[in-house]
């Protein structure tokens, strides 16, 4: 191929043209982060590490001093490293859950927080064994004094339910928010504002000790 | 006047609208004399990872910030007469995060001098690799041409 014809001189800018924006495109693609999507996972398990299982003998109507055994869980997806915070709280029929719309907590008082701080993609779980060691039944309703979580006594300021029926436990997940130097509820991701809780409830009709082993 | 004033009703009735309508989380009011200190070392963790700090340089860090929450723990679950010893472990949490920040503002500029390198050479290895395809390019045509040219010198004219 002979560079003195203009015709294959041009045919030879067009050729080097392509093959440099192909070749510079790729390299764009390559150094520039791909956008993804932000969220946290957040979840409860049973005993066994399953959906499943959350009470003894799959039975919410606890005792006292009933050991529950469960596994708390968050997975950061966010892209980077975050400071989250599982809020535990103690809730009744009247509590009012957490609302997604207006991104409020549980009005229920706060038992118990843990912290951690997660790297981009980690799972945080842990074991959350819980058990009520300290209740009254007086007037048709069940007063639970104390709780024990991961073998700390918790004072509990005098939650009580109908006929110990619809106690709750609200879990809620408190992130970092870099803007403001706190913890809210929930997390910001592509200009909107998401939250993540959980509830379980439970029963303690007769706040009495578990039976003995036969 | 009247125009100003109306600028000024408006103005207001824009920013109540704003306020109204941006939701007010709640927040936590924990750690509070803490709270500047864990703010400024997440947000330097994060400047670290913007700039393409990787996550084994980063994981270090966010094991001591860890440890930093854990002493945290165990200051605010002592009872109010052990002050000294809460203060105590306070300061060494502080301690923890300013080495964090100071760790990872030390990892965003060599990060972001490793970055543009990178993006320098990948960018130089594509001009490279199109110079390299169109001398390719001249080469395979020249090479076609010859081919072509001797395979038309070596045909052969048979009487039928």
């Amino acid at each position: 191929m002979k560079l003195t014809s203009t015709q294959n001189k041009r045919s030879l800018i067009a050729v080097f043209i392509v093959l440099i924006v192909i070749a510079e495109t790729v390299a764009f693609v390559t150094t520039t982060p791909r956008p993804q999507e932000q969220f946290f996972q957040f979840y409860v398990l049973g005993s066994n590490g399953l959906a499943a299982d959350y009470y003894p003998q799959n039975n919410p109507n606890l005792n006292l001093a009933s050991p529950v055994s469960w596994y708390l869980g968050v997975t950061n997806s966010m892209g980077n490293v975050q400071l989250v915070e599982i809020r535990l709280k103690l809730g009744n029929e009247t509590t009012i859950p957490p609302n997604d719309t207006t991104d409020t907590p549980a009005s229920a008082p706060e038992l118990v927080a843990f912290d951690r701080a997660l790297m981009d993609n980690e799972t945080w779980e842990f074991p959350f064994v819980w058990s009520i060691t300290n209740a009254t039944s007086t007037a048709g309703a069940t007063h639970i004094l104390t709780i024990q979580i991961n073998n700390e006594t918790y004072n509990v300021s005098n939650w009580s339910a109908t006929n110990g029926y619809n106690f709750r436990l609200i879990l809620e997940l408190w992130v970092w928010q870099t803007n403001s130097n706190t913890l809210a509820f929930g997390w910001n991701s592509n200009g909107e504002h998401r939250t993540a809780w959980l509830q379980l409830w439970f029963n303690m009709t007769t706040p009495t000790p578990p039976p003995p082993p036969a | 006047m009247t125009r100003a004033s109306a600028w000024l009703i408006l103005t207001t009735a824009i920013l109540i609208a704003v306020i109204m309508i941006s939701p007010l989380y709640p927040s936590a009011q924990i750690n509070q004399p803490l709270q500047p200190s864990f703010g400024q070392a997440i947000v330097a963790v994060n400047n670290a990872e913007a700039a393409g700090a990787t996550p084994n340089e980063t994981a270090p860090l966010v094991a001591l910030l860890n440890k930093a929450l854990a002493l945290n723990q165990e200051a605010s679950s002592l009872p109010p007469n052990q002050t000294a010893q809460g203060n105590t472990i306070l300061s060494g949490v502080n301690q923890i995060l300013t080495n964090v920040t100071n760790q990872a503002n030390d990892l965003t500029t060599t990060s972001t001098q490793r970055t543009s390198t990178n993006k320098i050479i990948t960018y130089v290895a594509g001009l490279i690799l199109a110079v390299a395809g169109t001398f390719a390019y001249v080469f395979g045509v020249e090479l076609y041409q010859r081919y072509r040219i001797k395979r038309t010198f070596q045909m052969r004219i048979k009487a039928k």
